[in-house]
């Protein structure tokens, strides 16, 4: 019995076939639920890599995920954290796109039929596994610090480049009000230990481009990620510096990839 | 304003010795001293002569000037004091106050190295409750085996500066795993990135 996975479907395979992209909305004449059906050319597997070697190829069930691929305006950048995450130069997934669940047996005879199989780049098949499980836990901040917060993002996605800004992994913040005034602390996830010194400057940096009007920096702080508590990771807002383009040289996070 | 019988005199008038011969008779010896300028109403006088003087729109105090005001307004430092930090002298720091541009030549890059250190004192001045001396403190603060934020400000790090302040207003941070004291608040609607 072979599986989806032995006949090298994976989590990011790109095919091209005609199949229907529905959605439920609600009708305008009617006032009822109805469905909204339309066709689809071009799809890439969102279903897990495990799932796929435990389901066999002839299965009838509707249990693989696919995702819509899209190619008109594509996004700029390569960022996992945006709505729209690029596969490949010109090819990105939307996150509210509608998403069909197909059985194994369709995917079998289809390929079988010769329709166009590819499979993704591996560094972008990583960052579309990261994608997905994101997709129901991005960053969000209450909407009175969102100036603040989006500033410190944007100025540390601005300030990535430098040699420092390469040691950090996430950066983290913690926001509180002093007379009426909203101070704020940064914490950076570092890979070594070393580096604090220097990455520590480096957030200090940041922090003075930050308009105080806005807000002001008062605790400046890294570490590994073995010397940063769990209660730090799960009560900060993450900067999140992996929605930043990514770039050749870096190494890329690790996904759910199984 | 002073009562003038201005169009008579001024077609005639030359001279004050004349004006005084035509207008008022016997010719004076020497010329009738008149106030120079007159500013003393809407229009101003330059002798008898009506004259229109655009009004003068007010001149911006420069940037540099403003800063070094509000750094030292912040710190309570004296001008020497501040000089030092910037590695001039103190008639520069002076000279700038008083509204003089910064020259190259003599200064070099001041205005830049001026900004940096607002940009550091009016963080600390804020994070300090806007209290001159607790500001300046904080800035002289030497943490055992660091250097103060002056130190790092005269060195032209204000990045290590500020962190320096920062480290000197909290406590140390203690072993162990790294902790906040902030937890996110609940209601976290807005979307950080898109």
């Amino acid at each position: 019995m072979a599986s989806l996975y032995d006949e090298e479907w994976r989590q990011g395979t790109i095919f091209e076939a005609a199949l229907p992209l529905d959605a439920v909305v609600l009708g305008k004449a009617s006032g009822q639920p109805e469905r909204r059906m339309s066709t689809h050319g071009r799809w890439v597997l969102a279903t897990q890599d495990c799932d796929l070697d435990q389901t066999d190829k002839s299965d009838t069930e509707p249990s693989i995920e696919l995702r819509p691929v899209f190619t008109k305006d594509p996004p700029q950048d390569w960022g996992i954290r945006s709505a729209r995450l690029l596969l490949t130069e010109q090819e990105y997934v939307q996150s509210t796109s509608p998403r069909p669940v197909v059985s194994a047996a369709i995917l079998t005879a289809l390929k079988a039929s010769g329709i166009p199989v590819r499979q993704i780049d591996p560094s972008r098949k990583r960052a579309y596994t990261t994608w997905l499980g994101k997709r129901y836990d991005r960053p969000a901040v209450p909407p009175e610090l969102l100036p603040i917060a989006r500033k410190i993002a944007d100025t540390v996605k601005a300030r990535r480049n430098r040699a420092a800004g390469a040691k950090v992994r996430d950066v983290l913040m913690q926001f509180g009000t002093v007379d009426g005034q909203i101070r704020y602390s940064l914490f950076a996830v570092l890979d070594q230990a070393a580096d604090e010194p220097e990455v520590r400057v480096w957030l200090s940096d940041i922090a003075l481009q930050i308009p105080p009007e806005l807000g002001v920096a008062d605790q400046i702080e890294a570490a590994t990620a073995q010397g940063i508590s769990l209660e730090l990771v799960e009560t900060a807002y993450s900067a999140d510096i992996t929605q930043l383009t990514w770039r050749p040289s870096t190494p890329f996070p690790d996904g759910a990839v199984m | 304003m002073r009562e003038r019988n201005t169009s008579a005199r001024r077609s005639m008038m030359p001279s004050a010795t004349l004006y005084d011969s035509l207008a008022l008779g016997e010719p004076l010896l020497r010329p009738v001293p008149h106030p120079a300028v007159d500013t003393r109403g809407s229009i101003w006088f330059v002798g008898d002569w009506a004259v229109d003087v655009p009004p003068s729109p007010p001149r911006p105090i420069p940037e540099a000037a403003r800063l070094i005001a509000l750094v030292r307004d912040r710190t309570g430092w004296s001008a020497r004091r501040l000089a030092a930090l910037l590695g001039v002298s103190h008639s520069t720091v002076r000279r700038i106050a008083g509204g003089q541009q910064p020259k190259a030549a003599h200064s070099g890059n001041l205005p830049l190295r001026l900004r940096a250190v607002y940009d550091v004192v009016d963080r600390i001045y804020l994070l300090q409750h806007r209290d001159p001396s607790a500001t300046a403190h904080i800035l002289d603060e030497v943490i055992p085996g660091h250097r103060s934020a002056v130190s790092e400000l005269r060195d032209g790090n204000p990045a290590a500066a500020y962190l320096a302040a920062i480290d000197a207003l909290r406590p140390p941070r203690s072993p162990g795993l790294l902790t906040g004291d902030r937890p996110k608040s609940a209601g976290a609607t807005a979307p950080l990135h898109e």
